[in-house]
């Protein structure tokens, strides 16, 4: 067994030869970036507080996990397990060594690709996310799409024929999707056409008929288009079709009222009125010269609704016995399983971050101000 | 937008619709146990794959004998593993791959007779080498059902082919009971799946090859295992014994547990038998479907309050016997657990040994409030709030807490309610400390013997664990259950647990309510499950977890199925 000041030396080397590269390729980037403004120098800002973030976040959520009180090993084991074997799985998970050498042994294996082992799953908790992470961004890509589509097209709806009966029934259903949780819309929908009208399948990923694709990618579609499965990729969409609604509907509604809202203030700008008395069609003004400015608020409420969903898919995901990270992520909770707490963590920490830098530079491409003042103040 | 722009959005869309409207999906085979085979059931013929049972259960699901031990794990290993000895519906212990044994004089030797021509799922030959390999395992590897066998069994020797010798550390009166836990793994397959791993030469014992795949000689082999979401056996043609015409080609263990998806499940045809934790009250919504019917299949377990004696204020005996008397049972097993009989004693009636001549509570708010008086925390009791727990995963415990907490009151004790996931109560259980002042479980364990309930509830060696929030610790009880079972002699080990009964009922450590038999509903219009129909004759005796499932001699009728489905 290694000493922990071996074992922390040896980190320290690592941290410093990863930090000498990173610094001179920030350097190079940094002698690019001069000559593209100051916009990109923003978004490099941004993207390197990122990374800061995320170890702050490795750490606090490291820590949060151990001090808990319980005992990982005997969750795992059971409760008739031989002192024996407790011992091993707790020498195996490093839960003796001291906290911080726990830490240091993590960030290693981070770098060689170790996220370490699952104790519900027994298998390495990268193999879990390769099989459970797909399942989830495949529901959120088309709850996403529904949501952006959804949103963007009530909200312009609602906000052109504001004040009248279309505007009225859009609020109501605005409403209610917002009031009710993905997971009540999850057994309504099952109950509709699950159960009611039998069109839609109510489990899993694909029909146990069906012969699924190879996995290539881990996204049954991708891959049923790859494979040239025509049969598994309908029924893979239809098995996609419930979960995604139901976690799309309260983000829509919130996407629609905000974009509404939006709309309207734009509307009454004196450049719309200029428009309008010049002779551009209603229809030109809304699109074109309404829609894009309006777009900024309601991306960012989009954006950080897909990334919450990573989180928020698990009642929808237990619902529909849906093998997918969220419900995984909280199994891994409830059974204490640190591996796999640390990495979800970490893998919905980086989707906030990844989707905030996503948002700045659509918000830049929308509003060129932001682009020229060098990000949003 | 662009002309192009939107061209290519309606593209998009117009893929997607067609897409999604030739949704179909042919035959292979694999079991149908999708939508599509409801929708074309009428014209449909019937196929081997439709000879199939799936079940709900829990998961992460170990079908690793060396691994698993709870109750859906329990059935997965009796389908896909053979044991020394079989259990029957009343209770007998029949012998099974153990064709016959013998015991020597003083009790330490075992030596038994493994039957001959019984083949493993990978067609090598099943030899008293794999049952050494699989004792050896199972006590090396420390996991599972090794509890029972890891202070008794010294060594296992292959005496010859068919011919093992089992030599004890000491004796152990229900040893052959227990060995219903005993299944046989193939050694050779194992060895040849071995990962790096803890076990010297053994590597990991092939734990991670059995993760997804089995190496048994039972009725099933697993045909498909996905970790989180399902367990799909099927038939192994080259068992031993014998399949009827409609025996299930196919079982399939499913993870959904939400009750919504159970019920929608159920009226799909898609579900034949539930889970049983899924709560009283939807139990009765899916009694009410048609063709439905709900067994009641005692298994041993019992609904019980376990009370912590070692901290303030149930630390008190007084304390502990007035919250025993402020329980309504007659509520308890006729509203909050319908068609059940109040508990007698720490064990249930279906055991071997059961003790029924011990004093039985009832609810008596006087002698509460007459046992408070006697309590050294009289008058303070407003300084000693009582939490009750109640496991998250069971919505029919925090009924009989409420109950409990209303009636507390009425005797001056605060009683908090505190819904817990059962994840959080394994923490809690590990120290005095965080152990709740009550918490509520359902325990039930291996074997058919009453010996095998007071060891796992009240010997000393299982606190920490969420079988015994109590913290008894005990001098007298814990040589007393040791005496009991390492008493040879049957009747004499029947008295011995019987006395610890009363003994523990005096001590009051827990508060036993009701008999809480598995309700599991089932489709009994193309469904025959024997298990079910000798509970409903009332000849049901078997306590052991997981036997109920046992999927060889049930009947599935596809073609009544298809039948309700049109």
């Amino acid at each position: 067994m290694k000493s922990f000041w071996l074992t922390l030396l040896e980190c320290t080397l690592i941290l410093i030869i990863a930090g000498a590269i990173t610094l001179i390729l920030l350097v190079k980037i940094y002698l690019i970036i001069t000559k593209e403004g100051m916009y990109m120098k923003f978004i490099l800002k941004r993207f390197l507080w990122s990374v800061l973030v995320l170890i702050g976040l490795s750490i606090l959520i490291f820590i949060i996990a151990r001090v808990v009180p319980g005992d990982p090993a005997r969750m795992a084991l059971g409760p008739r397990a031989s002192e024996e074997a407790i011992q091993q799985l707790t020498k195996e998970l490093n839960l003796d060594k001291p906290l911080a050498t726990q830490y240091f042994l993590w960030v290693k294996g981070v770098f060689k690709g170790d996220l370490g082992k699952s104790i519900m799953s027994r298998r390495p908790v990268l193999d879990d996310i390769k099989e459970f992470l797909p399942a989830t961004l495949e529901v959120i890509f088309l709850a996403a799409f529904i949501e952006i589509v959804g949103g963007i097209l009530l909200g312009t709806i609602s906000a052109r024929y504001s004040g009248k009966w279309i505007d009225n029934v859009v609020r109501i259903i605005s409403y209610l999707g917002i009031a009710t949780p993905a997971f009540v819309w999850s057994i309504i929908l099952m109950l509709i056409f699950g159960y009611l009208i039998p069109v839609l399948p109510i489990l899993g990923r694909i029909d146990a008929s069906i012969i699924p694709p190879p996995t290539v990618t881990g996204f049954m579609v991708i891959d049923s288009i790859l494979d040239g499965n025509m049969e598994a990729l309908s029924n893979a969409i239809l098995h996609l079709i419930m979960p995604a609604i139901s976690l799309a509907l309260a983000g829509l509604s919130q996407a629609s009222r905000i974009h509404r809202s939006s709309m309207l203030d734009n509307f009454e700008k004196d450049y719309v009125g200029t428009e309008l008395s010049s002779g551009i069609p209603m229809k030109k003004v809304l699109l074109k010269y309404v829609m894009k400015p309006s777009l900024i608020s309601t991306v960012s409420i989009i954006a950080l609704d897909i990334a919450a969903m990573l989180g928020n898919a698990f009642l929808v995901e237990l619902v529909f016995n849906y093998p997918g990270i969220s419900r995984y992520g909280i199994n891994a909770m409830l059974n204490k399983d640190l591996n796999a707490i640390t990495a979800i963590v970490m893998i919905i920490g980086i989707a906030f971050l990844l989707v905030n830098i996503i948002v700045d530079i659509i918000a830049a491409y929308l509003d060129p101000r932001i682009r020229l003042q060098g990000g949003a103040k | 937008m662009n002309k192009k722009f939107r061209s290519l959005i309606s593209i998009i869309l117009a893929l997607v619709t067609i897409f999604t409207l030739t949704a179909c999906g042919s035959k292979t085979d694999t079991p149908n146990d999708d939508n599509s085979s409801n929708t074309k059931s009428s014209k449909r013929e019937v196929t081997d794959e439709d000879y199939i049972v799936r079940v709900t259960g829990s998961f992460p699901l170990y079908t690793d004998p060396g691994v698993g031990s709870s109750a859906i794990e329990a059935a997965a290993q009796i389908n896909l593993y053979d044991a020394l000895v079989f259990a029957d519906i009343d209770g007998s212990i029949k012998p099974h791959l153990a064709e016959s044994w013998t015991m020597s004089d003083d009790g330490m030797k075992y030596t038994f007779k493994i039957k001959e021509g019984v083949k493993f799922h990978s067609g090598n030959d099943l030899t008293a080498e794999d049952v050494a390999f699989s004792f050896n395992r199972m006590l090396a590897i420390g996991e599972g059902f090794a509890y029972l066998y890891m202070p008794y069994v010294k060594d296992v020797i292959e005496v010859d082919d068919y011919t093992v010798e089992v030599n004890m550390k000491q004796n152990f009166g229900p040893f052959i009971n227990t060995l219903v836990r005993m299944y046989v793994v193939d050694k050779e397959l194992v060895m040849e799946n071995l990962e790096e791993g803890s076990y010297g030469e053994f590597k990991d014992y092939g734990k991670d090859y059995l993760l997804t795949h089995d190496a048994g000689s039972g009725p099933y082999t697993i045909q498909e295992m996905q970790l989180e979401e399902h367990l799909l056996a099927r038939q192994f043609d080259g068992y031993w014994q014998e399949f009827s015409e409609n025996s299930p080609k196919y079982f399939k263990i499913l993870s959904a547990s939400d009750p919504v998806t159970v019920r929608t499940l159920m009226s799909r045809r898609e579900l034949e038998i539930v889970d049983e934790w899924q709560s009283v009250d939807n139990i009765l919504e899916l009694s009410k479907l048609e063709g439905i019917k709900v067994p009641l299949m005692q298994a041993g377990a019992m609904v019980e309050m376990y009370m912590n004696t070692k901290i303030a204020p149930t630390d008190d005996i007084h304390v502990r016997k007035a919250l025993s008397y402020l329980i309504d049972y007659e509520q308890a097993r006729t509203v909050i657990y319908p068609d059940t009989n109040q508990s007698v004693g720490c064990v249930s009636s279906v055991y071997k040994g059961h003790n029924d001549d011990v004093f039985q509570y009832s609810y008596n708010l006087e002698k509460a409030m007459e046992e408070l008086k006697q309590s050294k925390y009289y008058g303070e009791f407003d300084k000693y709030p009582i939490t009750c727990a109640w496991s998250a995963d069971v919505p029919d415990e925090e009924k009989l807490s409420l109950m409990l907490q209303a009636n507390a009151a009425q005797a001056g004790l605060k009683i908090d309610i505190a819904k817990t996931q059962f994840g959080m109560l394994i923490q809690q259980a590990q120290t005095v400390e965080t152990s709740p002042h009550i918490t509520i479980m359902y325990p039930g364990d291996s074997y058919n013997e009453a010996g095998s309930v007071l060891a796992l509830r009240y010997h000393s060696s299982t606190t920490g664990t969420f079988t015994q929030f109590e913290w008894l610790l005990n001098e007298k009880v814990d040589k007393d259950i040791e005496d009991a079972l390492s008493t040879m002699n049957e009747e004499e080990r029947m008295n011995k647990y019987k006395k610890i009964q009363a003994f523990i009922v005096d001590l009051c450590p827990t508060i036993w309510v009701v008999e809480c038999p598995e309700r599991r509903a089932y489709q009994a219009n193309y469904l025959e499950w024997p298990e079910a129909d000798a509970a409903m004759e009332g000849k049901l005796n078997a306590p052991i977890m997981g036997r109920f499932l046992y999927f060889r001699t049930m009947k599935v009728f596809p073609e009544k199925r298809l039948e309700l489905l049109k």
